[in-house]
């Protein structure tokens, strides 16, 4: 709706003064609790109001201190599943994108599947199949490719797909490029921007993912959204701002560069 | 070029590392978790004891309505609210809309146990809400966190910008040739939007509610940081596997969870997607 | 610009195709030769299957039946990149993520040529095409009519054996295409290379062909030089989609001639068949002319063309004809109309 019934004689059009309320109200109030994490993270003494006993840098210094290990841990983490989603997803979405086949729904529909699973039973389901690969971490990687795999390949379908790449690739093999030059000198640059919001969406998801991780950390490979929640349940409030402070400076601004490169499907347990 | 001669050998090429992906990390798995939910005292014996335990115990029963509660409530509340702001978002462009869509999507990259702190900071003992009531009037009010209210606001925290999402799709979608007919047909504002805008977004809000839905009954994060005796299904099914060791009958109510959320989002989901566009659109599994 | 060592000649036998999954085909039993160096023109509806036959020739298509030769080489067992043909589809698919010169220079990285090669040719060709200003713009700066130019530098810069062009001029304004007809056609002439070129428009082919394809629902309805196919259009279809002739039939005479209507007497190009008493005819607006001793038409409608108005009338027999007027005549009013002296009518082979 390019321009929806503004156009009104001046007359402004109820639905979308209402619709303008909301937008901003519920914007207002999404973004509100960043602020004040700030704010929290920073008082000395929160029990006491805003800023009682004056501001100070020491939470954010001691979170930052706690969670540093568990923050890298869930980047190389993320890394990880970045390049298994990369090396399962990929040839998935191509095929799903380019070729038609008996089955072909059903593939499709597979993907989507993990979505339709709670986290908590995925992470049961793993446990009691493979309890044995509980303790290396393995489980834990399989429980964040599941949920980030039908991200990365649905985001990754649509572009593969489009007529106007297909074209391109058969003007490339009539100038003689054969099939991997076409891959890497046509598909690859024109899927540019789909690639890197794929990578993002992948990352910030896994840097998100909490329910099936809960369930398959271990001590030693504990990411940051465990950390997160234990804080939660047994720190000061101080200290529990600071650390979410810290997380939402890793994960807010991969968010906004997502919606600026059009991704906007990021979701997120 | 168009489509290969032998798809075949190609599709099973391509297919095969996401093959065995989901036959080994989700189908067998899921398998055995099916297997364990049948055989209650680690036995050979299959039987449906433990899901006739599930749904004759009260407290269980319970819990799945408590969550199916929260899950409409919330997902209610966030279509009345996120229809019309969608609809405003999508209009005529501008820098607070674009800010608006940005502002409206940070919220889905948050894990549920983020969302339930916010709640907790906003309204809990220590809370700004009660905090600015205090100022007010003297003590302090309102605090919701740990409470049935605390938690559905958590939910709706996490559900408004899915929908919002889904809702903008399809808005973005209507063509406005169909609206500037309506007009010179003589429809009012209203009427354009009840006659018109309205039902071509059903199929979005069959799509957005199932999700929103789906995703409420599968929450974890929320319910664990903000529930104090409102018990949903997902706590439960911790408490059976972690407290009490009872990885079967955490088995059945994982089941009967499963069932739910994917009959949700794949039978009344499907109504609302048209056949070409069944991608995951939006949105994990959880908050 | 050096002229390929040795333009190539397409030979169509037989070639079949159909789309999976629709059981019309979309070429039938095509068997046509095209020259070297000549430049030919596929035109027809949407639909007729033009840009199938262009895809088969690129190698993007496999026919079902048929065999498709080269400078008399089977080619069809060749995938594209094999087979040094140059194509442009019609949205001319430049590559954005290249600039002009890196689009043009695709082609030659591709097939391994070295850098100070590349360049040189690269150069030619947009001399040759006249973009050489263009050089490091990115395509989305670039106009319609200069897309189309990179897109044509880009394929000939492989010295390729055949051009395809697939509606290259469709995409453009009205009022440029006819402008860069010209240009498109001398600059075809200047590279020598056998050309391949589809459109729907017929005062396109009529203007830069050598010779026509017409085609209709896959089959091929005529294919004949420019002249030919105006003055003897093989059937009513092509009569009518080459400069708007209208079918009649028309009572054969003693003497040779035809009679469209009592009075109304026309020569015609060929001996009339002995064994029949009717032919069917094809005439234009140019046939007829305004005679006051012809016969009597009733105007059912006037067109202003620019200058001269197309005249429809209705004759004594029902059959409705077309001419051409210097001034409006309104509908209802009666005119007298004869065949313009010299005129010969085309009689269509059964």
């Amino acid at each position: 709706m390019a321009t929806p019934l503004a156009s009104n004689k001046g007359r402004p059009d109820p639905v979308q003064r209402v619709g303008a309320t909301f937008a901003w109200v519920t914007a207002l109030i999404c973004l509100a609790p960043i602020p004040l994490v700030a704010i929290v993270a920073t008082t000395r003494n929160w029990a006491e109001g805003f800023w009682a006993g004056g501001i100070t840098m020491r939470w954010l210094a001691e979170g930052w201190q706690q969670i540093s290990p568990y923050a890298w841990f869930s980047l190389r983490l993320a890394a990880l599943i970045l390049v298994l989603d990369v090396l399962v997803g990929l040839p998935t979405a191509w095929l799903l994108a380019r070729y038609d086949f008996p089955g072909r729904q059903l593939l499709s529909a597979l993907t989507m599947v993990p979505i339709a699973i709670p986290g908590i039973a995925m992470a049961l389901a793993l446990i009691l199949a493979y309890p044995s690969m509980r303790g290396d971490g393995r489980l834990l990687v399989a429980g964040h490719l599941l949920y980030t795999l039908p991200f990365f390949v649905g985001a990754l379908v649509a572009p593969l797909s489009q007529p106007r790449l297909r074209e391109l690739e058969a003007v490339a093999a009539t100038l003689g490029a054969g099939t991997i030059k076409r891959l890497l000198f046509v598909v690859l640059p024109q899927v540019r921007g789909a690639l890197l919001a794929a990578t993002i969406m992948v990352v910030t998801l896994s840097m998100g993912e909490f329910n099936v991780s809960f369930f398959l950390f271990t001590p030693s490979l504990k990411p940051l959204p465990v950390e997160l929640y234990s804080a939660y349940i047994t720190g000061r409030v101080e200290q529990a701002a600071a650390i979410t402070l810290c997380f939402l400076l890793f994960v807010i601004p991969a968010t906004i560069a997502l919606e600026r490169l059009g991704g906007g499907r990021v979701g997120q347990a | 070029m168009e489509k290969p001669q032998r798809p075949g050998i190609w599709a099973s090429v391509l297919s095969a590392p996401f093959l065995v992906i989901v036959l080994t990390l989700l189908l067998w798995p899921l398998m055995i978790l099916g297997q364990r939910s049948l055989q209650p005292e680690g036995g050979k014996a299959f039987s449906l004891a433990l899901y006739g335990e599930v749904v004759t115990s009260s407290s269980y029963i319970r819990a799945f309505l408590n969550t199916a509660v929260i899950s409409v409530l919330s997902t209610v509340l966030a279509l009345v609210i996120c229809i019309p702001a969608a609809i405003y978002i999508e209009g005529k462009g501008g820098r607070g809309r674009k800010l608006l869509a940005v502002a409206l999507t940070i919220p889905l990259s948050l894990p549920g146990i983020v969302i339930g702190f916010f709640v907790i900071l906003n309204f809990g003992l220590t809370g700004v809400v009660p905090q600015l009531i205090e100022k007010v009037i003297g003590r302090r009010e309102l605090v919701l966190a740990y409470t049935f209210w605390g938690m559905l606001l958590g939910y709706l925290y996490f559900q408004i910008p899915r929908v919002v999402l889904v809702m903008r799709g399809a808005i973005s979608a209507i063509s406005q040739d169909s609206i500037d007919a309506a007009r010179t047909l003589g429809a009012s504002t209203l009427r354009v939007y009840f006659e018109v805008i309205l039902p071509a977004l059903r199929p979005a809000i069959i799509s957005a509610s199932s999700l929103s839905l789906a995703t409420g009954f599968g929450a974890f994060g929320t319910a664990a940081t903000l529930s104090r005796g409102y018990r949903v299904v997902p706590l439960e099914i911790a408490a059976a596997f972690t407290e009490n060791f009872k990885p079967a009958q955490a088995g059945a109510l994982s089941l009967l969870l499963m069932l739910i959320t994917t009959t949700i989002l794949f039978g009344v989901g499907n109504r609302g997607t048209p056949r070409t566009k069944r991608q995951p659109a939006t949105t994990g599994e959880g908050a | 610009m050096n002229k390929p060592s040795k333009a190539t000649s397409i030979d169509f036998e037989n070639i079949t195709f159909a789309y999976p999954g629709s059981s019309a085909a979309a070429v039938t039993d095509i068997t046509l030769s095209v020259r070297a160096a000549e430049l030919v023109v596929v035109v027809g509806p949407s639909g007729c299957g033009k840009s199938t036959l262009l895809r088969i020739v690129a190698g993007l298509v496999q026919p079902s039946r048929g065999r498709l030769l080269l400078d008399g080489s089977d080619t069809l067992k060749l995938p594209p990149e094999k087979r040094r043909i140059g194509w442009v589809p019609q949205s001319y698919a430049l590559f954005d993520h290249l600039d002009v010169s890196g689009n043009v220079a695709f082609g030659l990285r591709m097939q391994g040529v070295s850098k100070d090669e590349r360049d040189r040719r690269v150069q030619e060709m947009l001399d040759l095409c006249r973009i050489s200003q263009f050089a490091h713009r990115p395509v989305s700066e670039l106009s319609g009519g200069q897309r189309q130019r990179v897109a044509i530098a880009r394929a000939l810069a492989t010295d390729p054996r055949v051009l395809l062009l697939d509606e290259p001029l469709a995409a453009l304004d009205p009022q440029l295409r006819v402008a860069l007809r010209a240009d498109l056609e001398a600059l075809l002439r200047r590279s020598g290379v056998t050309t391949l070129f589809v459109t729907h428009d017929q005062s396109e082919a009529l203007a830069i062909a050598d010779r026509v394809v017409v085609m209709r629902d896959g089959r091929v309805e005529q294919y004949d030089t420019p002249e030919r196919l105006w003055t003897q259009p093989a059937n009513a279809f092509v009569a009518e989609f080459v400069g708007r002739a209208i079918t009649l039939k028309a009572r054969c005479r003693p003497d040779g001639t035809v009679e469209l209507a009592p009075g109304l007497v026309a020569r015609v190009n060929q001996t009339l068949p002995s064994d029949r008493d009717t032919v069917t005819l094809t005439i234009r607006p140019t046939d007829l002319v305004l005679d006051p001793e012809g016969v009597a038409v009733e105007v059912t409608g006037c067109e202003y063309a620019g200058g001269t108005y197309t005249v429809f009338g209705r004759l004594a027999t029902g059959a409705v004809v077309s001419f051409l007027a210097d001034a409006r005549l309104p509908i209802g009013e009666h005119v007298r109309v004869g065949i313009r002296h010299g005129a010969t009518l085309n009689v269509l082979d059964q």
